[in-house]
């Protein structure tokens, strides 16, 4: 899993047998209180605490650094399988529901919908779009926007 | 003269200023692709995966056969080059290295060729070279294959019903 850090997203270490996450109480993401996991944490990441999010505001930020570079990233192909198999768009995914009301309400913002509906589908689990209407944007977004609105708000939120 | 708002390093043949090669004729849009604009539809974006639209029946695989066979349900039969022919509709397919489709482009009555250039905008654009040749992974390589149906009035009566569908009908509150 990835990390926001001050609106920063920071890649998983590849050696997944040395750390290990809880989820405390406060729904906040932390290193094992393990001593020995600690002081590894500390060495390498200069003893911050790692928080997977603090505010609404830094879930906003990362949400737009990583849509910006998803735009970046893209460029001007016209590939659909490229567009969503770029790092920020995956990176995107792996935040999970977190991202999902930012997703949503892009979708009913902008004039012609992005390319958020595999993120979607992988996010949530489920496709409410008609396969008739595959490569309508708008009707696909208005689906899950009607998907998003009749699910319970907790389950939404997070 | 309008400009567009793609990276400009996207596409190396490309020029700006007081030379400009290429007229910008739509606004940016996710709505539809090159491939289905080179198809003469502007509904939806044609690719061969999941949330595009993908002509039945034809092979759901980016291979340069499948895209052929994809025109081939507008009409469209393969031809020898781009060379204008005053009856004739043409459409080249750019294939990058490995014969994989990147872009198409869509040949007007006056010669020149229309492109949407990714989400971004369409433009007109003298020669077909004007949008290879850009950097890989987002380059669009070169034109390869080229296809042709006869040009009808109809087919430009439709362009434009569709459009008053999508732009006047479909975004009524």
């Amino acid at each position: 899993m990835d990390v926001c850090v001050q609106g920063r997203v920071l890649s998983e270490p590849d050696d997944h047998s040395e750390i290990e996450w809880h989820r405390s109480d406060t729904a906040e993401w932390r290193l094992s209180p393990q001593p020995s996991l600690r002081s590894w944490y500390k060495k390498r990441f200069l003893s911050l605490t790692l928080v997977s999010q603090t505010s609404e505001e830094t879930l906003l930020e990362t949400f737009e650094s990583l849509r910006t570079s998803w735009h970046r990233e893209r460029g001007v192909t016209s590939s659909l399988t490229r567009i969503v198999n770029t790092p920020s768009y995956l990176k995107i995914i792996r935040q999970g529901k977190r991202f999902l009301p930012l997703i949503i309400q892009d979708l009913q913002e902008r004039r012609d919908p992005d390319h958020w509906f595999e993120a979607l589908r992988q996010i949530t689990h489920s496709d409410p779009v008609d396969p008739k209407v595959y490569g309508n944007y708008r009707k696909m977004a208005k689906a899950w926007v009607k998907w998003y609105q009749s699910q319970p708000h907790d389950h939404a939120a997070r | 003269m309008r400009q567009g708002s793609w990276p400009r390093s996207a596409f190396p043949n490309l020029t700006y200023g007081d030379n400009q090669n290429h007229r910008v004729t739509s606004s940016w849009t996710t709505r539809y692709n090159c491939i289905a604009w080179a198809a003469d539809e502007i509904a939806a974006p044609w690719w061969p995966t999941r949330y595009a639209y993908w002509p039945p029946g034809i092979p759901m695989m980016a291979t340069s056969g499948a895209f052929i066979l994809a025109f081939a349900t507008k009409g469209y039969v393969q031809c020898t080059d781009g060379s204008l022919q005053p009856r004739l509709e043409k459409v080249a397919i750019y294939v990058d290295s490995n014969d994989v489709p990147q872009h198409a482009a869509r040949q007007l009555r006056n010669g020149k060729w229309t492109s949407k250039l990714g989400d971004y905008e369409d433009i007109t654009h003298h020669d077909l070279l004007d949008v290879a040749d850009g950097p890989p992974p987002d380059g669009y390589g070169r034109p390869k294959y080229y296809l042709q149906r006869r040009r009808r009035f109809r087919n430009t009566v439709r362009r434009w019903i569709l459009w008053l569908r999508i732009e006047v009908w479909e975004r009524r509150p």
